[in-house]
């Protein structure tokens, strides 16, 4: 289920792309995170033809966006890339977990002034994952192994194999796996209960 | 369970863990104790970590999924995707945003042009109303647009979409405020301010209740209070609009109204019987507001909870007094509030006013009305709980998919223990599966549950071929199936469930002869069976499956002599058969079985006096008699029975003032036997009963001036206002009235053509107001208005399905002996040919036939087809009889000439 990603970007080469054109990473930051929440956005409204969101391709189609754009073709470095990748699994994961609380919000006709349906049209999703838990959970995994818990963000919002994450984070494959077995295992017990 | 474990507790828990997981499994319990046994709380973090990993591996060695949890990322985007597009536009209003949705609809924000105003716009699934429900919705709407009041949003408009799909939403005024309990929080309020703005929001449903709408749905996420502290109502009636009608066919399968959370719900909406719920229901929901206004709690928790526990919770637990989480509403406001909440109807407030006045009182520091009960009667019985509870079958959609989910888990959880799977499973489907009947609720919910329901009981069913209760509830799954199809007008579908059912039922009662439960549910079946053999034209079939029942439920009773709801069933019983009787013209055996029923249910009233269900049983028998006994030409019974009805349907209504159903079918009743007495020369008791009626049919007239039922009771009312007018001589009045009765009529047939009743109405006022004319002089006017009935009734008879009362008015209207100037005889004699050949040939047809005969000039073929039917006919049968001798007479005098 992981997406391919492109191992090296290459740098563009024309000269005005050499340029260092200002753009800071905050900049970069939060332009990625204005781009995943619009796509995102309009997935959770319906509105796109294709019908079930993968956040992982998402992320991939604003990678390779932003690959393109002249001012930033520059800034990716391996290094860079897996700033990005990093930066935005977690974007994913705080963009769903807001959603999640939009519409709960929503549904209680809670602080936001809303319109109540009955409390009793609750929409019965599939998923037994409720993914505030799940961030919560991460939260408090990331306080006590900060390094698990970028294992689990990765694998999961970003859909990275073991390789890849192993690379984003520059640890060995064993590494990574025991990360990772380890906190699913944490995890679980804490929300299957 | 959730813990909390620092950075150096993890590094521990984490190593031991993977220690633990590279050896053998029945290594790893010591290898854990002997690396942390001295912590013990890291040992069960270890050990917990152990067996949730174990759980998430493949055979292979390959982890099943990133988390370990079931549902991939894809699941849990689909979880938060709206199910609903947001359309830029929804008929002329544009769309703004999406305020909520659920599994009833969406609720838009959305801007209307003109006026220029928000507007709140509830947009229905598709498939959420049955046929029939859409076109009661399509009729109903004016009511809630004319509900005014500063407390109540207001519904602007109930509208289609333009699509093919034609699905309805409502426009509601768009109120921009917070729920009543989120603000009483927001702004601290006193107890004073909350008291005070509860009785805003009882003065709304107040006025609601006094133009004859309930809200049914009353709870704290329904009152939205706007920025300047006013309260606003929502979502009035729209619970009435989706709920189903009592079915005709079956009482005891009751009908589950509702529509609200259950935590506010009445016990007896709860329970689910429609004609049961009254106003007194929505001054129970609001004590449960009041409730939580008070103390912040609602007065039964349902988070959490399945459905039947909240429910026996609701019917049987009281709620902590208010006074004890809010120690300034000790004393006379804990009382007003448990007086709200009254678990019998009889206890509470019978109206939101008077709930209303006794907390101004307690503002005002007087004594208030409601009395403690006594102590020999809170130490005394309860009601006897005369129904199985019914779950609210919305509620139940998502609970029971919630608790699907839980025996899912559970089950996955307890690997192999099927008992405990069962055993949730006998709980959850024993009550949801108790009283299933007809369903209300979308279409697709109830498929739903039923696809759910049959899969999981098959499925057990399969392992335990000798359960009982499996298969009692098999059946009666089947049983509810069937209903569904018949909405869909799958007969033969709904006839092979049905009888299937039966034959399951009929094995079981078998095997348990006494057990009341099986047998009631064998009648039920008994019943449906001939309902739908019944559809397909044969009655006599039909009516052997109704005796069948009649004779199982008589032995029901006397097997449990004190349950109310076998003899509801049992008398109900003798209405089908008295309705299959007549259908089948033998009008004396359909005599005998409705005063059966009439004496049945006057027993039943006898022990259960002000119960609205027998009432109204009794009401719906005492009409069919009626007609029976005009059909045997007993003109004095039937009149006594129109009497009759109109002093039950004033009984009626004094329980149960909001139905507008009642009051329709009330007015219609108490005009037509007002008309019946007069023109029985009983013009004093005529102009009492007129006279009583009248602010009846004022008020339900102004509350809906445009609707067909406003219609046809203001021409009914014409009608009889000519007739009295007739009787004491003022003719040019009553032709007034007439007039303005056939004008209306007009009007209406214009905008339903083809409606073979409304025909058979305007022809029916067109005589009366043509023989009115003619009294006063006019009688070229006179002929023309004949006339237009005559053509009504022509253009809405020349279907092939043509109603035989229809077609017999017309036939009479042809030879008239009044107006001779508009007999048509060949035309009479061909519809009176017509009707002949339709069965069942009823005595009406046999003498219009007669007429017509002698009309065309064919004399002999009459006299003697007269003198036959004469000798033949039943010598008890008087008043058709002594006019046929006489018109024998007659003719017989004038062949003589």
């Amino acid at each position: 289920m992981s997406t391919p990603i492109p191992d090296n970007p290459r740098p563009a080469e024309s000269a005005s792309t050499r340029e260092v054109c200002g753009t800071t990473d905050a900049e970069v930051v939060s332009s990625v995170y204005a781009q995943l929440r619009c796509l995102a956005a309009s997935y959770f409204r319906n509105e796109a033809n294709s019908h079930t969101l993968q956040p992982t391709a998402l992320v991939h189609e604003v990678f390779v966006k932003m690959a393109k754009e002249p001012s930033f073709g520059s800034r990716f470095s391996p290094e860079r890339q897996a700033q990005f990748l990093g930066m935005a699994a977690h974007a994913m994961r705080q963009i769903l977990v807001d959603h999640a609380r939009a519409k709960k919000a929503v549904k209680r006709g809670g602080n936001n002034r809303r319109f109540t349906i009955s409390d009793t049209d609750e929409v019965c999703g599939g998923s037994s994952i409720d993914v505030t838990d799940l961030h919560e959970g991460i939260e408090r995994l990331s306080s006590m192994d900060p390094r698990a818990a970028r294992v689990i963000e990765l694998r999961f919002f970003a859909g990275l194999s073991i390789a890849q994450t192993a690379g984003v984070l520059g640890v060995s494959d064993w590494t990574v796996e025991q990360d990772w077995r380890s906190a699913r295992a944490w995890l679980a017990s804490q929300l299957g209960g | 369970m959730t813990q909390q474990l620092n950075s150096e507790e993890w590094a521990v828990v984490k190593q031991v863990f993977l220690a633990a997981m590279s050896v053998e499994q029945g290594e790893r319990q010591r290898l854990v104790h002997e690396q942390c046994g001295q912590w013990p709380h890291l040992e069960v973090a270890v050990c917990t970590m152990i067996v949730n990993d174990s759980a998430t591996h493949r055979l292979d060695g390959e982890p099943s999924s990133i988390l370990g949890l079931p549902g991939s990322l894809a699941d849990v985007v689909d979880g938060l995707t709206d199910t609903f597009p947001l359309p830029a536009a929804i008929g002329s209003y544009r769309v703004i945003s999406m305020l909520g949705e659920g599994a009833f609809g969406a609720v838009y924000l959305g801007e209307q042009q003109r006026p220029a105003r928000k507007v709140a716009i509830k947009l229905l699934r598709p498939g959420l109303l049955s046929r029939s429900a859409a076109r009661r919705f399509a009729q109903e709407p004016e009511i809630m647009a004319r509900l005014q009041h500063p407390t109540i949003a207001r519904v602007l408009a109930v509208e289609n979409t333009s699509d093919s799909a034609g699905t309805p939403y409502f426009v509601l005024e768009f109120i921009d405020g917070l729920p009543l309990i989120e603000h009483a929080e927001s702004q601290s309020l006193s107890l004073k301010a909350r008291l005070e703005l509860f009785i805003e929001v009882c003065s709304g449903i107040q006025h609601a209740h006094s133009h004859g709408v309930m809200h049914r749905d009353i709870k704290p996420g329904n009152i939205l209070v706007t920025r300047d502290g006013h309260p606003k109502i929502l979502d009035f009636g729209v619970a009435r609009l989706l709920a189903s009608d009592i079915p005709a066919m079956t009482t005891a399968t009751a009908v589950s109204h509702l529509i609200g959370t259950l935590a506010y719900m009445s016990p007896e909406q709860a329970s689910g019987t429609a004609s049961d719920v009254d106003i007194r229901s929505d001054v129970y929901s609001l004590g449960a507001v009041l409730y939580e206004l008070l103390s912040g709690q609602p007065p039964h928790a349902t988070r959490g909870k399945l459905p039947h526990e909240c429910i026996r919770a609701l019917r049987e637990d009281a709620p902590r007094p208010v006074g004890q989480l809010r120690p300034e509403s000790r004393g006379d406001l804990e009382l007003v509030v448990q007086t709200a909440m009254a678990k019998e109807r009889a206890r509470r407030y019978s109206t939101v006013s008077e709930l209303a006045a006794d907390l101004r009182r307690v503002l005002g520091n007087e004594p208030i009305a409601a009395r403690r009960p006594s102590l020999t009667y809170q130490v005394g019985k309860l009601a006897a709980r005369h129904r199985p509870t019914v779950v609210a079958i919305l509620a139940a959609g998502v609970l029971l998919a919630g608790a699907f989910a839980w025996l899912a888990v559970s089950r996955a959880r307890e690997r192999d223990n099927y008992r405990a799977a069962r055993n949730a499973a006998d709980v959850l489907l024993n009550q949801v599966m108790t009283r299933l009947g007809p369903l209300s609720g979308t279409m697709e919910t109830r498929r739903q549950i039923i696809h759910e329901l049959r899969g999981l009981i098959e499925r057990f069913a399969a392992r335990d071929p000798a359960d009982n209760d499996l298969q009692f509830n098999l059946a009666r799954l089947r049983l509810a199936e069937s209903d569904i199809a018949l909405e869909h007008d799958a007969v033969s579908e709904a006839e092979s469930l049905r009888r299937n059912a039966h034959h399951i039922l009929s094995r079981l009662i078998a095997a348990q002869p006494d057990n009341v439960r099986w047998l009631s549910e064998w009648s039920i079946a008994a019943v449906k069976v001939g309902d739908v053999v019944k559809l397909r034209g044969q009655l006599a079939e039909a009516q052997s499956w109704y005796e069948q029942a009649l004779q199982n439920d008589e032995r029901c009773m006397s097997l449990a002599p004190s349950d109310i709801s076998l003899i509801d069933q049992y008398t109900w019983g003798f209405q089908r058969l008295g309705n299959i009787e007549a259908a089948q013209g033998n009008f004396r055996a359909a005599e005998a079985q409705l005063l059966r029923h009439r004496s049945a249910c006057n027993s039943l009233l006898a022990l259960a006096p002000d119960r609205p269900a027998t009432i109204y049983a009794l009401v719906s028998g005492i009409a069919e008699l009626l007609l029976v006994q005009a059909e045997l030409g007993q003109d004095q019974q039937a009149l006594q029975s129109r009497i009759e009805l109109v002093v039950l349907g004033e009984r009626l209504l004094a329980l149960s003032p909001l139905d507008r159903g009642y009051v329709r079918q009330h007015c219609m009743n108490t005009l037509t036997a007002v008309g019946a007495l007069a023109a029985a020369g009983r013009m004093q008791e005529a102009d009492a009963m007129h006279q009583r009626v009248g602010p009846i049919i004022d008020r339900f007239t102004k509350a809906d001036p445009e609707s067909s039922e406003t219609c046809v009771i203001l021409v009914a009312r014409h009608h009889v206002d000519g007739k009295l007018c007739a009787a004491k001589g003022d003719l040019s009045a009553a032709v007034v009235h007439h007039l303005q009765a056939v004008r209306l009529l007009e009007w209406r047939l214009q905008r339903t053509s083809g409606d073979q009743v409304l025909a058979r109405d305007m022809a029916t006022i067109c005589s009366r107001a043509a023989t009115a004319l003619a009294q006063t002089g006019q009688r070229t006017e006179a002929i023309t208005i004949y006339n237009k009935g005559v053509s009504a009734l022509r253009a809405a008879t020349a279907a092939p399905a043509a109603r035989q009362d229809a077609l017999l008015m017309l036939g009479y209207m042809l030879l008239s002996d009044e107006f001779p100037e508009t007999r048509q005889p060949a035309e009479a004699l061909a519809i009176s040919e017509r009707l002949g050949r339709a069965s069942p040939v009823t005595p009406a047809v046999l003498d219009l036939q007669v007429r017509a005969l002698h009309a065309t000039g064919r004399q002999s073929e009459a006299l003697a087809k007269l003198r036959a039917l004469i000798e033949a006919n039943d010598p008890l049968n008087n008043t058709r009889l002594t006019a046929w001798k006489a018109l024998l007479a007659s003719w017989a005098t004038h062949e003589n000439r």
